[in-house]
């Protein structure tokens, strides 16, 4: 199955806006799209950002940027009043192809399992921003491993590709 | 870049594989979509979902761009796909002898979509779809209409229609009240004026915008695109309603309802 994500331009420049801001002492920030299932599991479409605020980032010297408990559960409640699937997005600070760091692979897909512990009939997952391009995987509907995203869209008057 | 894209190499340096990576739908293949079909087997697209449920007929010949007497009778899908395959062998077609409501799963992979429909129905169905699934719609559409002793008047319109972005219900062009006149006439109506002069330059309009929107080799983007065209006088203008546009954001598909539709117990 080739997994198609696409998330609208204002959305992504909201959430670009957001991600590149600098924190107190975060040296990155992170941030959540809300998404939806399609009728057909090989789509999945990004509908909204929600950021984090400064006061529920935790200090945690390990990582580039560690979210605390207020924020995890903020994510879960947005499952359960918006009926949004979560996903994960934060940005690497350069352009061309980027992907995630041993931290990343570490603790995010943890964070994803439970937002699909949630709420599994929908798509849940991990996005990583660069300047030009874009990582991405997702927990769809009722399965148990990750799928990467093979075409990632930007669409707004006119359609980038990640 | 093949020698055939030379002269459209302005488009960008990365617009020809941009171009061919785009899924592109094209839903009704009668006198606009046609054209349409015709221009973007030019521009080198290669990835085809094309839709009609309708059979050549004679009095279909005077406007279908590449259709000839032996097509008779034949799907006006074999006359696209027709076209597209003299141009691009290698293109990947998938080709609709339906109703495009009753196969619309077929569209969900489009990045955009032509909607080259005759009702305000179809329109607004097709464009809720696309909003649905963050597909851009591109909508073209003529008539001829008659007032008293007058002339008749030959009208047009090319819209394009973003995700998030104000729709055609936003622009004026789908009202409740032409819905309702159009229902009420529904059975009624007998055939529409259609010639090939104003399909053609109507279908060439959206195709331009349609490559703009894909290479963004103006530097703009603007949505929504709505083009006005008189027909009477050969003018294709920015539609002057786009100027008293209230909002940008649209209230009739806002993103959050983007996906599959919620069902919530009350």
């Amino acid at each position: 199955m080739q997994l198609t994500l696409r998330i609208p331009k204002a959305v992504l420049d909201e959430a670009m806006g957001d991600l590149k801001r600098p924190h107190a002492f975060a040296y990155e920030r992170v941030g959540f799209f809300r998404c939806r299932p399609t009728s057909d599991a090989g789509l999945v479409v990004v509908s909204g950002y929600d950021t984090v605020p400064d006061g529920d980032y935790v200090e945690d010297p390990g990582a580039g940027a560690c979210i605390g408990a207020t924020a995890i559960q903020s994510a879960l409640q947005r499952i359960l009043t918006h009926n949004t699937g979560q996903i994960h997005v934060h940005w690497h600070e350069h352009d061309g192809p980027t992907g995630p760091s041993k931290t990343d692979l570490r603790d995010q897909p943890r964070l994803v399992g439970s937002f699909q512990n949630m709420d599994d009939t929908l798509p849940h997952g991990i996005v990583i921003l660069s300047n030009t391009h874009a990582w991405g995987v997702l927990l769809l509907p009722g399965k148990k491993r990750f799928q990467p995203i093979k075409k990632m869209s930007v669409v707004a008057g006119g359609i980038d590709f990640l | 870049m093949s020698d055939r894209y030379q002269r459209q190499s302005f488009l960008g340096e990365n617009s020809q594989p941009k171009i061919e990576r785009v899924r592109v739908g094209v839903v009704g293949l009668g006198g606009g979509g046609s054209h349409v079909v015709q221009q973007l087997a030019h521009i080198g697209f290669q990835d085809y979902v094309i839709c009609d449920p309708q059979t050549v007929e004679d009095t279909n010949l005077n406007r279908l761009v590449g259709g000839r007497l032996k097509d008779i009778g034949q799907p006006k899908l074999a006359v696209a796909k027709r076209i597209v395959r003299g141009l691009q062998r290698k293109a990947k077609i998938k080709a609709i002898a339906d109703r495009w409501q009753t196969r619309c799963d077929e569209f969900i992979f489009c990045d955009v979509i032509f909607g080259c429909l005759d009702s305000f129905q179809d329109r607004d169905e097709i464009e809720t779809f696309c909003r649905r699934h963050l597909i851009i719609y591109i909508d073209i559409g003529m008539d001829v209409h008659k007032v008293e002793n007058d002339p008749p008047r030959m009208a047009g319109q090319v819209i394009l229609s973003a995700p998030g972005g104000p729709c055609m219900k936003c622009l004026g062009f789908i009202t409740p009240e032409g819905m309702a006149q159009e229902a009420a006439a529904y059975g009624a109506a007998g055939h529409r004026p259609q010639v090939v002069w104003p399909n053609g330059i109507l279908a060439s309009s959206a195709v331009g915008v349609a490559v703009n929107a894909i290479t963004g080799w103006t530097g703009k983007t603007p949505s929504p695109v709505y083009l006005s065209y008189d027909g009477n006088s050969g003018l294709v203008q920015v539609h002057p309603r786009l100027e008293y546009l209230l909002t940008t954001q649209c209230p009739h598909y806002p993103l959050g309802k983007a996906g599959k539709p919620i069902l919530q117990q009350l």
